[in-house]
């Protein structure tokens, strides 16, 4: 071993025998098949029949995640220089091949996790429109048992928040974007954010394949008791939505002592980027309550494998409801949180206007972080006396004071401004006003009185996905086409881009807003059959959805063209103040061969200059 | 605005940096535990929800009490450790990691005795949550060693240069936290 260490031989000398993510696969398998046999044939006393046991499968996951994550470098980045071990081979590739491996740089780490959360939006997006397509019909035909409908609505729901709409804007936007807007050329910790990228395939793929350990019909909330009357797919949804969290919670961290430990010179508090704000809350969200939840299904798994009555004894079965709601609650605002701040981030770029009362934004989502947090038994108004209902309630009107905040920055940028209509602020103005659509229909359902009438109604699927859809993924496509120079050095062709939102806006709206009529006319969630006074609403629903979701693909497809074919661009086509746009367009670049000096706010539009400059070395 | 590519550039002095990068790895390790300490909130939380104070009296005073006594002197070592390798002793850095392992494991290992043999009935409330939160610590307890080991293995083969020696006091800190952590979960369940 010791010899090892002496070892002076450039790193680039020595090839690694295999690519990383076939070596991860093949240490999957390998890591799998052994515990899976070590189960299920030597310590089952039933051995072999069948081969495949609960227990054994859980574990035999373990080995096969631990197995990938080697596979992929863990082994030679992580675990062997812990050790001590100056290992000698090289696993992170060059050119292309960074992407296929552990990479130490940010930004490629920050397109690894947005390629994995679009793969996570298009397979839960299918789901969605195999139940569009079911409940084109007040009967089943589509899915021969209720079952399949129900597991498809989990897997839909479950990918989408744990792998869309928790990782997109923070795996994805902040591990790219943080660094460099802060005046870094690295995250605090690059090996963190290197390896929990890849437990976000695992995660999407693990709940994505969990019919073939059964059906589970409780949807994203894998509410108990009701999981433990199911086959067995609920384990995959445990343990999917752990490596999923357990990714967040490691780019949480990373990114929290990024913007806290990393700022170069003159990036004073008073000048950190909304976004960074943004990201610094969600993360503390997320190192709070990622565990709480992880906790909460290792209970759930072993009420299972055990099996433990837990969640399951006669007088215990809201404990459940409480701690899933918990995390449930403040989940809702890990996703839409960033999305607010990049609504501030964008806007004064596009409007060539200060930030109007940047304070307020920020004390708006730091409020907003710590209301959350006392409101998750809205969600559980039918099984509260009226005195407990109280409380819940007021906290949560209390919350529209705060976003409204974020409201008011934005308007007050916009106000009086030579506003100027792109694409990027075109998707914003569509969001915010989808969110808005989506907070005030919440209102509703935070008072207890209406919100017994809508409770599992499709009202409540209307105002969710307003929220999230609304809110979230609009922003997220128009941080897309606002960054698309960043990323590639190109742009995006602007009439395609406008067809693109006009065409979401219509799908979206369209089948989202007859949920609230279908849902108030009776429409249950958690159904694949309803009374036929319904279908003609439905069909209408449907029909939007599938143009939704073709709107989502053009997108995409435009987005992808953009990158590789668009129009060349200058480095900063939006003219914009913030640090990312001093740095090379390449992702494989580093971000500043010299460290940068702040010497004004990043959104003082109104006086000309740079709002940072690269220090001579001289002087 | 000119840039300038220069491996001239003017960086602050090395104890500066060294300075903040103590500050960003301590600061983190914060935030970590801060993480770490929430599912053992919840296994408080959840055991009081399920069985409120009761505490069977057949309960096994005496394994608890050992475990308990090891992982009090286990973080004593842990915390000698420490000291060690702060004024550059890797050896006894070494040897009080070696004493740290040695408690730990065995109090590890006494609680997969204590999943062995129980002397109340596992599907009681307080059965689950005994059973549940001895899980916890014991899975936690194993990151922690694996931790101990990697730093002791660490101190061996590269020694105690002071960029290093950050990483080899983390080590010993987590233990700490694990330990605190398991006397607190010994005291929930024995006593509360
Ligand atoms: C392509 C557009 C989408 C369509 C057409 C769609 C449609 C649906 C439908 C029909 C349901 C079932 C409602 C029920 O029976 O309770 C549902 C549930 C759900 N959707 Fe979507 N959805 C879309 C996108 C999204 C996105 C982007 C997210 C989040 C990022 C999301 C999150 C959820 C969640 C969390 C549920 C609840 C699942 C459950 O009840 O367990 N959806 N969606
Ligand atoms: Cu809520």
């Amino acid at each position: 071993m010791a010899s090892v260490i002496t070892e002076t031989v450039p790193q680039q000398s020595r090839r690694q025998p295999l690519p990383p993510v076939v070596r991860g696969l093949i240490w999957a398998t390998i890591g799998f098949l052994v515990v899976n046999v070590l189960m299920s044939y030597v310590l089952d006393p039933l051995a072999g029949h069948p081969f495949i046991t609960n227990s054994s499968v859980v574990l035999g996951w373990f080995a096969a995640v631990v197995g990938w994550l080697l596979g992929v470098g863990a082994w030679e980045e992580i675990v062997l220089p812990s050790f001590g071990i100056l290992d000698r081979s090289v696993v992170t590739g060059t050119g292309w091949r960074q992407y296929f491996a552990m990479s130490l740089n940010h930004k490629v780490v920050g397109i690894q996790y947005l390629v994995a959360s679009t793969g996570g939006f298009f397979i839960a997006g299918l789901a969605a429109m195999l139940m569009r397509l079911e409940l084109m019909s007040p009967t089943m035909w589509l899915f021969p048992y209720p079952g399949q409908y129900l597991t498809t609505v989990g897997i839909h729901g479950t990918i989408m928040m744990f792998s869309v709409g928790t990782v997109a804007l923070v795996g994805g936007l902040g591990n790219y974007l943080i660094p460099q807007m802060i005046g870094s050329n690295r995250s605090a910790f690059p090996k963190v954010s290197s390896i929990s990228v890849w437990l976000v395939p695992v995660g999407i793929l693990t709940v994505a394949f969990s019919p073939l350990l059964g059906q589970w019909t409780t949807g994203w909330r894998g509410y108990e008791p009701l999981a433990q009357n199911d086959a067995n797919g609920i384990l995959f949804y445990y343990l999917g939505v752990f490596a999923l969290t357990m990714s967040s919670f490691l780019v949480s961290l990373n990114l929290t002592a990024t913007i806290l430990f990393k700022r170069t010179k003159g990036m004073t508090w008073n000048r950190i980027p909304m976004f960074a704000w943004g990201m610094l809350v969600v993360s503390l969200l997320n190192i709070i309550w990622l565990p709480e939840i992880q906790m909460t299904f290792v209970l759930g798994l072993l009420d299972r494998l055990v099996p433990l009555p837990f969640f399951t004894a006669v007088g215990s079965n809201l404990t459940y409801l409480e701690l899933f709601w918990l995390f449930g609650h403040p989940e809702v605002y890990i996703v839409v949180l960033p999305a607010l701040a990049l609504w501030m981030e964008i806007m004064p770029v596009m409007v060539r206007k200060p930030l109007f009362a940047r304070e307020w934004g920020v004390i708006g989502v730091i409020f907003v972080m710590l209301l959350s947090g006392f409101v998750w038994a809205h969600h559980m108004f039918t099984n509260m006396t009226y005195a407990e209902e109280l409380p819940f309630s007021f906290f949560t009107e209390m919350i529209s004071i705060p976003t409204g905040l974020a409201y008011m920055v934005v308007i007050g940028t916009i106000w009086k401004s030579n506003f100027k209509l792109t694409v990027p602020s075109l998707l914003i103005l569509m969001s915010m006003f989808n969110f808005l659509i989506g907070g005030m229909t919440g209102v509703f359902n935070a008072d207890p009185v209406v919100d017994l009438q809508l409770h599992d109604t499709f009202w409540v699927v209307g105002h969710f996905h307003f929220t999230i859809i609304g809110g979230m993924v609009f922003t997220w496509i128009a941080a897309m086409y606002y960054w698309l120079p960043k990323f590639s050095g190109r742009t995006y062709n602007p009439k395609l881009g406008v067809l693109g939102a006009i065409w979401i806006f219509i799908g979206f709206d369209g089948a989202f807003s007859l949920m609230f009529l279908v849902g108030m006319e009776g429409m249950n969630r958690w159904v694949p059959v309803y009374p036929s006074y319904l279908q003609p609403l439905n069909i209408a629903i449907s029909i939007f959805a599938f143009i939704l979701g073709a709107g989502f693909l053009f997108n995409l497809l435009h987005i992808w063209w953009a990158m590789k074919s668009g129009p060349k661009v200058e480095a900063n086509p939006w003219k914009s103040k913030s640090l990312e746009w001093m740095t090379e367009s390449n992702p494989l670049a580093e971000n500043f061969p010299v460290e940068p000096v702040v010497i004004s706010g990043t959104y003082d539009y109104d006086v000309d200059g740079v709002a940072a400059i690269i220090p001579n070395p001289a002087g | 605005m000119e840039v300038v590519h220069s491996n001239q550039v003017v960086r602050p002095a090395a104890h500066v940096e060294q300075e903040l990068e103590t500050r960003k790895v301590f600061g983190a390790f914060v935030l970590f535990l801060f993480g770490m300490s929430v599912p053992y909130f919840l296994m408080i939380n959840v055991r009081f929800i399920m069985a409120a104070g009761f505490v069977p009296s057949s309960a096994d005073q005496t394994t608890g009490a050992i475990q308990a006594v090891l992982t009090l002197i286990s973080a004593l070592t842990a915390w000698a450790a420490i000291r060690a390798i702060r004024g550059g002793n890797t050896s006894a850095y070494r040897v009080n990691l070696g004493l740290t392992l040695v408690l730990g494991w065995v109090s590890t290992l006494m609680m997969a005795w204590e999943w062995w043999y129980h002397p109340f009935d596992a599907m009681s409330h307080y059965g689950e949550t005994f059973l549940t939160t001895v899980g916890l610590v014991a899975v936690m307890n194993l990151s922690g060693l694996l931790t101990l080991w990697a730093s002791r293995a660490r101190a061996k083969r590269l020694g105690s240069d002071q960029t290093l020696v950050r990483g080899y006091r983390l080590a010993g800190m987590y233990w700490i936290f694990l330990a605190v952590a398991a006397l607190v979960m010994y005291i929930e369940l024995y006593f509360a």
